[in-house]
């Protein structure tokens, strides 16, 4: 059941849960949880003030809560997504405004090193070290031959 | 069309507040308050307070209806709840509990 | 430009646009353009006014004007920028902040 069945129009707010098995297209505003199997699209003049599941999410217009995605989100140009996106795959075009953790959970395509790790543990991607940097400190400029990953504490 | 349609699968606990026609094909718990029509169709559950302009019924509505003017209990819809309207139609094979005002 | 074979580790400063083909591990301060190329690698925080990247880039990230990112790029580190974007099949994991208001409820 892949069709948008569900459209919520540009004058109609929903404030509680919404779950489902299939696609919502929002054009009004959603406040609350929405968690659907299919794909959600928030439209440019819409708003979702919501925590979102979904296969994939379009983000064309307001997102203020953390979306998850199987597959894409794709945040446009014009839209805002304030809160952590996580999904396979991330689609940011120039424009879009975005305040959060953004996670890509699908392969990397790195040729060296595998970026899964949290940026917030940085441990993680540093090669064996000389043997006096064990600490993980920030980085120093004076110190810039070691190498560290430095990373804003969140 | 600018109607919002809650589709086959989808439910809804909450609030739905309009000022569009709601197509109700799925599950509705809480309340739906629009200024305009609300179809509650064959494979819809509302369990829901309705208020909206004319309300039609053809899927099981379980709360109370408040109609500007006209609800329609059609012959494949159940309603179990008030309603208050100034027209209302019970169709031959609807079914329906509760008390009517219909106004003065 | 740092070419291919070329690997810094250290700290790079300059006013003019660089090109990474080769490999930087420390920190990069331009005025201008940091190009990560696509065979480069740059383990460094990371301070310019412009940053793209289509290769590697590890590390905190400050650009004045904008960030781009590209499709084979893999990206991880917090980003600080008033303009981003990220091309489909590109790799990031971090945090973004852009500096905008939500607008509010009417």
């Amino acid at each position: 059941m892949a069709k948008s069945a569900t459209t919520i129009a540009a004058g109609t707010v929903i404030r509680g849960r919404i779950h489902g098995e299939e696609s919502i297209e929002l054009l009004g505003r959603v406040e609350g949880h929405v968690e659907i199997s299919g794909s959600l699209t928030v439209d440019a003049k819409a708003r979702a003030d919501a925590e979102i599941q979904a296969a994939s999410v379009f983000i064309d217009g307001i997102v203020v809560g953390n979306v998850t995605a199987e597959d894409t989100i794709h945040v446009t140009g014009k839209a805002i997504a304030a809160g952590d996106l996580t999904a396979a795959k991330i689609i940011v075009d120039d424009g879009a405004r975005i305040r959060g953790f953004v996670k890509m959970t699908g392969a990397p395509k790195t040729r060296q090193k595998p970026s899964t790790t949290r940026a917030t543990a940085p441990a993680a991607t540093v090669p064996p070290a000389a043997p006096d940097q064990d600490e993980d400190e920030p980085e120093l400029p004076s110190s810039a031959s070691k190498r560290r990953v430095s990373v804003k504490k969140r | 069309m600018a109607n919002t349609t809650i589709g086959n699968s989808i439910v809804i606990e909450g609030e739905i507040t309009s000022q569009e026609a709601i197509v109700v094909q799925g599950t509705v718990k809480g309340k739906i308050e629009t200024s305009q029509s609300v179809f509650v169709e064959n494979s819809a559950t509302v369990e829901a307070d309705v208020t909206g302009e004319s309300v039609e019924v053809s899927g099981s509505v379980t709360g109370n209806i408040d109609a500007q003017t006209r609800v329609e209990i059609k012959a494949e819809g159940s309603m179990v709840g008030d309603v208050k309207s100034p027209r209302i139609l019970i169709a031959d094979g609807a079914r329906y509990k509760g008390s009517i005002d219909m106004g003065q | 430009m740092i070419g291919s074979t070329t690997s810094i580790r250290g700290r790079v400063t300059g006013d003019e646009n660089l090109t990474v083909v080769g490999s930087i591990e420390g920190s990069v301060q331009i005025s201008k353009e940091l190009t990560v190329d696509k065979q480069a690698t740059v383990d460094a925080t990371v301070e310019a006014a412009r940053v793209l990247v289509s290769g590697q880039l590890n590390g905190q990230v400050t650009a004045a004007e904008e960030v781009r990112i590209d499709r084979n790029a893999s990206v991880t580190g917090d980003v600080n920028t008033p303009r981003i974007s990220i091309a489909d099949g590109a790799h990031f994991e971090g945090r973004i902040d852009m500096p905008f208001d939500i607008p509010t409820i009417d």
